[in-house]
């Protein structure tokens, strides 16, 4: 809208997937990946003059989120760091963990870094790769998109409006998913009231209010170190800060007026979703 | 004491890197037609929908590929991560 674009809110009524769900549920908060990419496909594909441009998950947006990886390599070298030891980011789609932590994977996988930890943060609220099933699914509620294989929590995963903290997709971008599945990229999930709390000590120290979001990196960021003061191990710890927060202050105020409940995605509801996975052989 | 590193704009990247060169066995698998169930090809993803390179960049294995020179800003206006996506992607969609 600030540089003259149209901005619908999904689910909305313009398109049949927005109606859809709209129709199963009027008061439903709406999701990212589910419904906010069908309503998004469906346009561009009802569009002659219109192309679907997708923020994450896909394989060329990890590719052009390389940025950040291959740049913090050159930080790294300005500050006389070699390696590092541990690569740390938050992951809802994937694209922004894949652009910090593929070029540190490429030198992993070429024997350089060999010792290299990686740790994808997630929401306990959208535990993708915690407690997501790595089968084949879509990568939006209504079907439009192609089948990827990933972990996912099922393409009708709706996120509680409860959460504040975002990284609310259903599923993880494939590579992403791979090299979890592979072993080489862990990952660990945060409820949001201690996201908030390192989110304000980050701020507090650093000066910077970061996106919830970024805060899960923050988190895990907080507890390697913690750890490492308890063992008395040096490590460098590298991790993305992947945006501001001064667009989440609503959110904010609900974590200063206690007004945020932590909340576990319960696995009867994940097991549900999962049952609607498309049958691919 | 604060200590902060950056880089001078010629530092800039000028490819991007491709993990897919690089996986560990088994390659990432195929994406599927949502309508077929059949391993989906770049026809797939034609047009209305995606556009031509970023079809390309989406199959690619090679190591790197070169980041196209950008005639138009590329300041943040979200203050995030999300511009050295989307500026490359909206470029190639105009």
């Amino acid at each position: 809208m600030l540089g003259g674009a149209d901005c619908v809110a999904s689910p909305s009524s313009e398109t049949n997937a927005g109606r859809a769900m709209l129709g199963l549920d009027p008061e439903t908060s709406g999701s990212l990946g589910g419904m906010a990419i069908s309503e998004a496909v469906e346009d561009a594909a009802s569009h002659a003059n219109t192309n679907y441009t997708l923020g994450s998950v896909l394989n060329h947006v990890c590719l052009h989120q390389s940025v950040i990886g291959l740049e913090t390599l050159e930080q790294l070298k300005m500050a006389g760091e070699e390696t590092a030891d541990v690569v740390v980011g938050c992951a809802g789609g994937g694209s922004n963990f894949a652009g910090l932590a593929f070029p540190f994977m490429r030198e992993r996988l070429a024997g350089r870094m060999p010792d290299c930890q990686f740790i994808a943060t997630e929401p306990s609220a959208c535990p993708t790769l915690t407690k997501g099933l790595y089968a084949y699914d879509f990568g939006d509620v209504s079907g439009y998109t192609p089948i990827m294989q990933m972990y996912t929590l099922g393409h009708g995963f709706v996120p509680p409006s409860i959460h504040a903290g975002g990284l609310r997709y259903h599923g993880m971008a494939p590579l992403v998913s791979l090299l979890h599945h592979e072993g080489l990229v862990d990952s660990v999930s945060c409820h949001q009231n201690e996201v908030f709390a390192a989110a304000v000590a980050f701020c507090r120290s650093e000066g910077i209010i970061v996106a919830p979001e970024s805060a899960h990196a923050i988190k895990t960021v907080m507890d390697v170190a913690s750890e490492c003061t308890r063992t008395g191990e040096a490590k460098t710890i590298v991790f993305n800060c992947s945006g501001h927060g001064n667009f989440d202050l609503s959110s904010y105020e609900a974590y200063f007026a206690g007004a945020l409940p932590d909340y576990e995605y319960p696995a009867e509801l994940i097991a549900a979703s999962l049952k609607d996975l498309p049958a691919i052989h | 004491m604060e200590t902060k590193y950056i880089l001078d704009e010629n530092d800039l990247p000028r490819q991007w890197y491709n993990i897919q060169a690089d996986l560990p066995v088994p390659p990432l698998s195929p994406s599927y037609n949502p309508q077929t169930k059949t391993p989906i090809g770049p026809a797939d993803l034609a047009p209305p929908i995606f556009a031509k390179e970023l079809i390309r960049q989406e199959v690619s294995t090679k190591r790197y590929i070169d980041i196209p020179p950008l005639k138009c800003g590329t300041s943040s206006l979200s203050g995030d991560h999300l511009p050295p996506s989307t500026v490359p992607g909206g470029w190639r969609n105009s």
